[in-house]
């Protein structure tokens, strides 16, 4: 990973980020970044902005509540019948002359795009912003085919110059400043530095005009798939995406299994939330409405729509009740928005594309229970994660789940799983259990600092442990009663 | 053939793990019907006598998201107006049937501006076989028509059609739109309900709130990333027909 520093931001150089960004490295990744000044201001001011914006409009409607209900209620018909709903959708993308592939995991999505891509014979691709795309590392693949892959959204084509993954599902390049994206673009396209946010965006649309109008294939994600009419649905502000699935020969759009919805009546719920959560806005500048390639009497649109249609372990998030809303989410950003913990760590301490509250519930499915078993701790359960979310997934509660099945997993660190057996011992035994107290009443005066609290080995560096009470709570209630 | 069979392999195995995995689920959920009524609740169709509240939230909000509208109390003043605006322009694409009927508008402006270049949707020169792309991307403006407006959001919706492109809105720097008061309509939910046909024949719907635009730099907005950098909304008044 290109790092670069931060001399042109006035802060002092901030450390090396080096460790790999993977979910067992959480501790050092958010060690790393929490230590820079840069990124700590930089996150303070998007999340905020995002949040402000989100309310004004957010304020349009008295019914908020209800709508997130009915989102919620909607989801839940079309997860809890799914294979009906992806059949008929199916059948309508096939009868528009879409073609419509499946695929169980990332290694077959990742092989089906290549053989359309070579048997289309193409050897430049434009890509939209898709995080599914990303879960399966779409773009490494298809360069190492030999086969030019640009991405094309302003967020994304910034993280792909820098060799970096995506920091926030709606705004990937959320963790960079103006300034270390001005140096970057200096750097890799050879031009003058400006750290103007204008003429950054205008030589970005320069430098990308000329691929659009060449590119051979254009690669897309999906936010929503309608099963009434075989339609994907495609969200987007700076058109690169409708570029992407409008001048290219071949169009190939993927999508995990949980896109769809029922009809087009309701779609028009999710666009109001999906819109007013992720961005603050009404409704993002481009919803694309996509039905089948285009037809004889259309004057442009792809000759070719492939749709891949995603498991990789979405089946298993199926499966298993204490997940299942995890699949209701709309990808809209808004849980990370709102966590206090993403707020200072960003979303690359999470070690995946997925970062924030959701992503500490669907990273574990992806990487494995092991390599993510701190993930689910990363929260205060403060609960604004599910009170923000535009479909009512009860995310904290997940991560609720996630840590109870990693203890009984057992895959929590030894010194603990010794403690919780001592403490389990104890409690069953009164005698026991009275003695640990009072050995730990008459070894508390002795922990004391300054300010009347315990020394406790890292806690009580930045935090007050509060010290033993001199009596015990049955002995306090024995004096009361009588 | 052999495709073939992998192909339904994957197909099978994502369902039969979807049919598994669903075997012991809670089928007690919403029917479509209830779901239909709580849309219909939630977003009511504005009545009749509330049109001119619908309309002027549209335009409120259509300029909130960047749009420019222009309201017009007759076709006339339309071109008009046209004929101010593409003054200083050099070149323009139109969609048929824009204003007037079939290639009326383009071939008025044509003998109206000798030195503007005045594209067609048809045209050979815009056809994707030629470099009609490229074509797109070095005109100025272009014009074609929305079916509907969307209050609630502030949006318009266009639809590929025999006489509109997809181009027409994405590659010109500049995209006008004409749009019928009596095709602006309160929400989303309202439209989506009405619209029929056309979501089921059209290849390419597109719901558009505003020009192109990014905040990815700091969230700084910026208009004008891919697509065009300006948006102007032509609004007919219904006594026009």
């Amino acid at each position: 990973m290109k790092t670069h520093s931060s001399l042109h931001a006035g802060g002092n150089a901030s450390r090396d980020k080096t460790t790999p960004i993977r979910p067992e490295n959480l501790k050092l990744l958010v060690a790393e970044r929490l230590g820079d000044p840069v990124l700590r201001k930089n996150l303070k001011r998007a999340t905020g902005l995002s949040l402000t914006k989100r309310d004004a409009v957010v304020r349009d409607y008295d019914r908020w509540e209800e709508m997130r209900k009915l989102a919620h209620e909607i989801k839940k018909r079309v997860i809890n019948n799914l294979p009906e709903y992806l059949d008929r959708f199916e059948r309508q993308a096939e009868a528009a002359g879409a073609n419509v592939i499946y695929a169980s995991d990332a290694a077959e999505a990742r092989k089906k795009v290549l053989e359309i891509v070579e048997k289309s014979g193409a050897s430049l691709v434009v890509k939209g912003k898709s995080m599914t795309s990303e879960e399966i590392e779409l773009t490494p693949a298809l360069e190492n085919n030999g086969i030019k892959t640009l991405e094309t959204d302003l967020g994304e084509y910034i993280i792909q110059l820098a060799g970096e993954i995506p920091s926030h599902i709606t705004a990937p390049a959320l963790h960079k400043s103006r300034e270390q994206i001005g140096r970057l673009f200096a750097d890799e396209l050879g031009i003058d530095y400006t750290s103007d946010p204008e003429e950054l965006t205008e030589i970005a649309r320069e430098t990308l005009r000329d691929t659009f109008l060449n590119a051979d294939l254009g690669i897309t994600g999906v936010n929503f798939a309608i099963a009434e009419t075989g339609t994907i649905c495609i969200v987007e502000n700076e058109g690169n995406i409708r570029l992407s699935s409008t001048l290219p020969k071949v169009h190939i759009a993927i999508m995990g299994i949980e896109k769809l919805l029922p009809d087009h009546r309701c779609l028009s719920l999710f666009l109001n939330l999906l819109g007013r959560s992720g961005t603050g806005q009404r409704i993002t500048s481009y919803t694309s409405l996509i039905t089948g390639p285009r037809k004889d009497a259309d004057h442009d649109g792809p000759d070719e729509l492939y749709i891949i249609v995603l498991d990789n372990k979405r089946t298993a998030m199926l499966a298993e009740p204490g997940l299942r809303e995890a699949l209701y989410c709309i990808r809209c950003g808004a849980c990370m928005n709102v966590c206090p913990v993403y707020q200072k760590i960003g979303g690359h301490s999470y070690g995946s594309i997925y970062g924030g509250p959701i992503g500490s519930v669907i990273t574990p499915v992806f990487f494995g229970e092991r390599s993510s078993k701190e993930l689910p701790y990363a929260s205060s359960l403060c609960g604004s994660c599910s009170e923000i979310c535009p479909v009512q997934i009860d995310i904290h509660h997940q991560l609720l789940w996630w840590r109870q099945r990693i203890v009984s997993d057992g895959h929590s660190p030894p010194i603990e799983r010794l403690i919780m057996k001592l403490f389990l011992f104890a409690a069953r035994h009164e005698t026991i259990f009275d003695l640990s107290g009072a050995m730990a009443r008459m070894i508390s005066p002795l922990l004391k600092d300054a300010q009347g609290g315990l020394r406790v080995p890292i806690w009580s560096r930045t935090r007050w442990f509060p010290p033993m009470p001199e009596t015990s709570f049955k002995q306090l209630w024995k004096e009361k009663k009588r | 053939m052999k495709q073939q069979d992998t192909a339904m392999n994957s197909r099978e195995k994502v369902f039969s793990a979807m049919r598994d995995a669903l075997e012991t689920v809670d089928k007690d959920c919403m029917y479509m019907d209830e779901i239909h009524d709580s849309l219909d609740d939630l977003f009511p169709s504005a009545p009749e006598s509330a049109s001119s509240e619908v309309l002027s939230l549209f335009v409120s909000r259509a300029e909130e998201n960047g749009i420019r509208i222009i309201r017009c109390l007759s076709s006339d003043e339309a071109v008009r107006w046209l004929e101010e605006f593409l003054k200083e322009k050099k070149s323009a694409v139109f969609a048929r049937d824009t204003l007037l009927q079939g290639d009326g508008l383009a071939t008025m402006m044509r003998v109206r501006f000798q030195d503007l270049r005045c594209l067609e949707v048809g045209d050979k020169d815009l056809s994707l076989e030629q470099e009609g792309k490229h074509v797109y991307a070095a005109t100025q403006v272009g014009i074609g028509s929305a079916i509907a407006g969307i209050a609630e959001v502030g949006a318009v919706i266009l639809a590929a059609s025999p006489s509109e492109s997809r181009c027409v809105s994405l590659l010109p720097e500049e995209h006008v739109a004409v749009l019928h008061e009596k095709d602006v309509r309160g929400t989303l939910a309202e439209y989506f309900s009405e619209a029929g046909d056309v979501l089921h024949t059209s290849t390419a719907v597109t719901v558009v709130g505003g020009p192109s635009k990014t905040a990815d730099i700091e969230k700084v907005l910026v208009t004008g990333v891919h697509g065009p950098k300006a948006m102007t909304v032509l609004l007919l008044s219904d006594s026009t027909g």
